[in-house]
């Protein structure tokens, strides 16, 4: 069922995405920044759960395709369908399988840390590599040896640090906001309202 | 992140209302026709077909009254991009595909022919094309047009048990939401900063510490964020919205003969530009 709360926090992830890609912290030691654009992926997969956080990005990529300025400045569909789209087109399957297996996660206390930050970074980084390699290599016409140097390892340790900083966000005021409260689902202080 | 002037550089929602006859075509009609173009760009591999179409994008900046400058500022983010490609499409090209065509230059595992430098051109001329299309259609189109034309687009998803409605919602909230958050995000850097932190600056090995150093912008922003989703939930059940309901809408649409006529000229000239290919 859907949901007031739903739909606006799913909206308030969709414009964090947005907000974030205009942010990138330079490392010094290699010419790759981060941009936290995954970052805001991982953070709606970890908050929203799968089905909302898979609707939150899904919007982004829409509205991206549609020319809006959400990419850092960059819209229209060469950013969807150029060399580094498969990254983009990933974004909404990554935060679906983040939220789907965050679920899964009964551990307490440090464990929950560690398998939280196991979650984030195999879906919202490897995952991500996954789907964009290939079609880097496939749309730039490249040997997916070339496609990974230039495509995937400059940025595995931004994305380590991502999964880091959402592991340390999303853990401790997950126990605020689960995703239940966010999403108005198991009725903790919302009335359902498909009984009204 | 070393600058703090996020919303000077934020410039969503450009609408451009120069009331020419594209600005009242049926925005369910601009969306069919817009992607029918774009598709048809994605096919366009020769010289000729390329020129014909970037042709075709300048004429309909002067259709739409939107001056020419405006669809360039669009391609200028993008010019890194496009530059990128290009220097990875004319070294590796040639290697991995074969060398097709004449060969201007061969060193090593590096083939330059007339293979690679025409797809280079031709990629670079469709990026252009694309984002002149984009253009026409966000600067041309506002929001909740783009918005309500998405909805009534998608309606047939409702029969998989899409949520059309609260899609549509969501792009709405959200597109109002990016220069709010934007606003808080400069206000909190800013803020951090009068108080001494630095933000992107200080030695390459301290990483963890510049790791630290977001934290005292994300956290706030993200309970800023929260709390303000809070309030618009509870501002809008107090009106009375039940998402499941079906409703009434403000705006109304309906296509006329000169919608209909703008869409099929747009299907006749993709078919051109695939013929021409």
């Amino acid at each position: 069922m859907v949901t007031v709360r739903g739909v606006v926090f799913s909206a308030l992830f969709a414009a964090l995405l947005a907000v974030f890609s205009y942010t990138r912290i330079d490392l010094g030691f290699t010419p790759v920044p981060i941009t936290l654009q995954t970052l805001a992926v991982m953070m709606a997969g970890a908050f929203l759960g799968p089905g909302y956080g898979f609707l939150s990005i899904l919007l982004v990529v829409v509205l991206t395709a549609l020319g809006l300025p959400l990419m850092g400045g960059n819209g229209g569909l060469p950013v969807i369908l150029g060399a580094t789209g498969g990254y983009i087109v990933s974004w909404p399957f990554s935060a679906l399988l983040i939220g789907w297996f965050l679920q899964k996660v009964r551990a307490q206390g440090l464990m929950r840390y560690v398998w939280t930050f196991i979650v984030v970074e195999a879906f919202g980084s490897l995952f991500v590599y996954l789907i964009g390699v290939p079609w880097l290599a496939v749309v730039g016409k490249m040997t997916l040896a070339k496609a990974l140097v230039g495509g995937c390892f400059p940025f595995l340790l931004g994305d380590a640090i991502k999964a880091g900083i959402t592991t340390l966000v999303a853990v401790p005021l997950g126990k605020q906001y689960p995703p239940a409260r966010l999403t108005g689902r198991g009725g903790s202080r919302v009335v359902p309202l498909d009984h009204a | 992140m070393a600058e703090f002037e996020l919303t000077r550089n934020m410039t969503i929602g450009q609408y451009l209302p120069t009331g020419s006859v594209v600005h009242r075509f049926d925005p369910r009609l601009k969306l069919v026709a817009f992607s029918a173009l774009v598709l048809s760009i994605c096919f366009l591999g020769g010289y000729l077909a390329n020129v014909v179409a970037l042709v075709f994008c300048t004429l309909l900046f002067s259709v739409a009254r939107i001056p020419l400058r405006y669809g360039l500022s669009g391609v200028k983010p993008a010019i890194p991009f496009i530059i990128l490609l290009a220097v990875l499409q004319l070294l590796f090209y040639g290697a991995g595909f074969g060398a097709g065509g004449r060969v201007y230059l061969h060193w090593g595992f590096i083939w330059v022919t007339s293979d690679s430098v025409r797809l280079v051109v031709v990629s670079a001329m469709r990026f252009v094309e694309v984002i002149f299309l984009s253009s026409v259609l966000t600067l041309s189109t506002s929001i909740t047009e783009l918005t309500h034309g998405l909805e009534r687009l998608l309606m047939p998803l409702r029969h998989v048990r899409f949520p059309v409605h609260a899609f549509a919602l969501m792009i709405t909230i959200a597109v109002r939401f990016v220069p709010t958050f934007a606003l808080e995000m400069e206000k909190m850097m800013k803020a951090q900063a009068s108080r001494g932190a630095e933000f992107g600056t200080g030695q390459w090995w301290r990483i963890v510490q510049r790791t630290k150093d977001t934290f005292p912008i994300i956290i706030p922003l993200f309970n800023i964020a929260l709390a303000r989703a809070e309030d618009l939930v509870l501002a809008m059940e107090s009106r009375c919205y039940t998402p499941t309901e079906d409703r009434t809408s403000f705006k109304r649409y309906r296509a006329k003969p000169r919608d209909w006529a703008m869409l099929a000229a747009s299907l006749a000239i993709s078919a051109l530009f695939l013929w021409i290919r």
